[in-house]
């Protein structure tokens, strides 16, 4: 037993059920994930136990969480619930589950949980607090160092003896590359799917720029407004 | 063939000129590129994003770098911006031909360098175009654009300095190309300025 991370696993544990039914399902789907490793060493009843459980957990979680692209209605309402209401916290965060979801998977990474309840919490505490700053890059900033700070985006490993650093590089581009996507001025017709992508490519290019910004919410903001305007 | 036939009806709300400052604008015109050479060509292209992305960021750069402070160099500064953006699609060489038919002929630039081709088509295509919307002035094109020799030189020397792309785009559109400097803009008042001197010490030396 590795005492010194007993608290980190503790800690987790936790979590809101929510996340604990989305951290099952994600398990179940990695091929190499803890869980799946472990159950190879367990005597058969147990692991066919363990088995059965995982398959309950992917479908509860599949019940629970949407995967598919929000529709154009929702991004605009998360726009605008970035710019100046608290109203449409779940569709926020549904929206910016999905694009953090996204910007993860164009870099490769497998395994990750986003917490759609930390970032519930998140959008309620901070957009309550920054609806006098008004523009929606100066929230998205906000939201961004929150999240980031939070570690709302999570991977099994880090549940586990071994951290997985290099998740805080593609959290942080996925993060700025979401709410890029909602600070971006919207034409008639747009193909969101493709902005998202485009968003995720150019916060890819500019990760030296991100990783300098992020420390500061008025650098981020003034980042998010000048890549907006370039997109 | 020559590039100019390539020439795609480029979709766009605003000028052209504006359009293609944005990511959104640059790739759709890109990628209507793309279809135009391979509806007549049966050339197939693969164009990675993200690779599309960064010349476009790259381009970008250049571009505001060096804009002219004054009107009257705008329109010499449409063929140095397209000269920096072929610089850029070279530099970060975001396409890549998979199916080129078997019936092309062999001495046919896009034989030769497919990639290169579509680089070159596509910055030509936009130039004349941006030409044409904002000044009314149609674009020339030189007889060695269909020359594979100035291809393979063309193809050689961008490969040890990639700036001399922006004097191959003079080149290939009929205008005297800049081989010393090519990614230095010089205005038009300089040029004037630098002429006149010139002349000045010639007459002076014809004098004597």
């Amino acid at each position: 037993m590795n005492r010194p991370h007993l608290n980190e696993i503790m800690s987790s544990l936790r979590m809101p059920l929510r996340d604990v039914a989305k951290t099952l399902r994600v398990a179940s789907d990695v091929p190499d994930s803890p869980l799946r490793e472990a159950s190879h060493i367990l005597p058969s009843p147990l692991r066919d136990m363990i088995k059965q459980s995982m398959r309950q957990a992917d479908e509860i979680g599949s019940q629970l969480f949407e995967r598919g692209m929000p529709n154009d209605q929702q991004i605009l309402q998360a726009r605008a619930t970035l710019e100046m209401h608290v109203d449409g916290v779940p569709n926020l965060v549904k929206v910016i589950s999905f694009a953090i979801s996204e910007g993860l998977k164009r870099q490769g990474q497998e395994g990750w949980v986003v917490s759609n309840v930390r970032l519930s919490m998140i959008a309620a505490d901070k957009l309550a607090d920054s609806r006098a700053a008004g523009s929606v890059s100066a929230n998205a900033a906000l939201m961004t160092k929150a999240i980031l700070a939070s570690h709302a985006v999570f991977t099994l490993k880090d549940l586990m003896p071994s951290k997985a650093p290099e998740l805080d590089e593609a959290s942080r581009i996925a993060t700025s590359a979401a709410f890029l996507w909602l600070c971006i001025e919207r034409e008639a017709d747009q193909d969101e799917a493709l902005l998202l992508q485009l968003c995720i490519d150019v916060t890819l290019s500019s990760h030296d720029e991100v990783k300098q910004a992020v420390g500061s919410q008025a650098d981020l903001a003034a980042l998010f407004d000048h890549l907006a305007k370039v997109i | 063939m020559l590039v100019a036939e390539t020439a795609p009806e480029f979709q766009s709300e605003q000028p052209l000129g504006k359009a293609v400052r944005r990511l959104r604008g640059f790739r759709t015109s890109f990628e209507e590129q793309v279809k135009s050479i391979s509806t007549r060509t049966g050339l197939v292209y693969e164009v990675k994003s993200d690779r599309l992305t960064a010349a476009f960021l790259g381009w970008l750069e250049a571009f505001e770098a060096q804009k002219p402070a004054q009107d009257a160099d705008n329109e010499a500064y449409v063929g140095f911006a397209a000269g920096l953006m072929l610089r850029s699609l070279i530099a970060h060489d975001p396409a890549r031909a998979t199916v080129i038919p078997k019936d092309v002929n062999a001495d046919d630039p896009i034989t030769f360098w497919p990639e290169g081709y579509l680089y070159v088509a596509y910055c030509l295509n936009i130039r004349g175009c941006v030409l044409e919307q904002e000044f009314h002035t149609p674009q020339h094109q030189a007889d060695v654009l269909g020359d594979v020799k100035t291809w393979w030189s063309f193809r050689e020397n961008v490969q040890e300095d990639p700036s001399l792309a922006i004097a191959f785009l003079d080149l290939f559109s009929g205008e005297q190309p800049d081989w010393h400097m090519p990614a230095l803009f010089t205005s038009q008042r300089y040029q004037a300025l630098t002429r006149k001197t010139f002349d000045q010490l010639g007459n002076r030396t014809s004098d004597n």
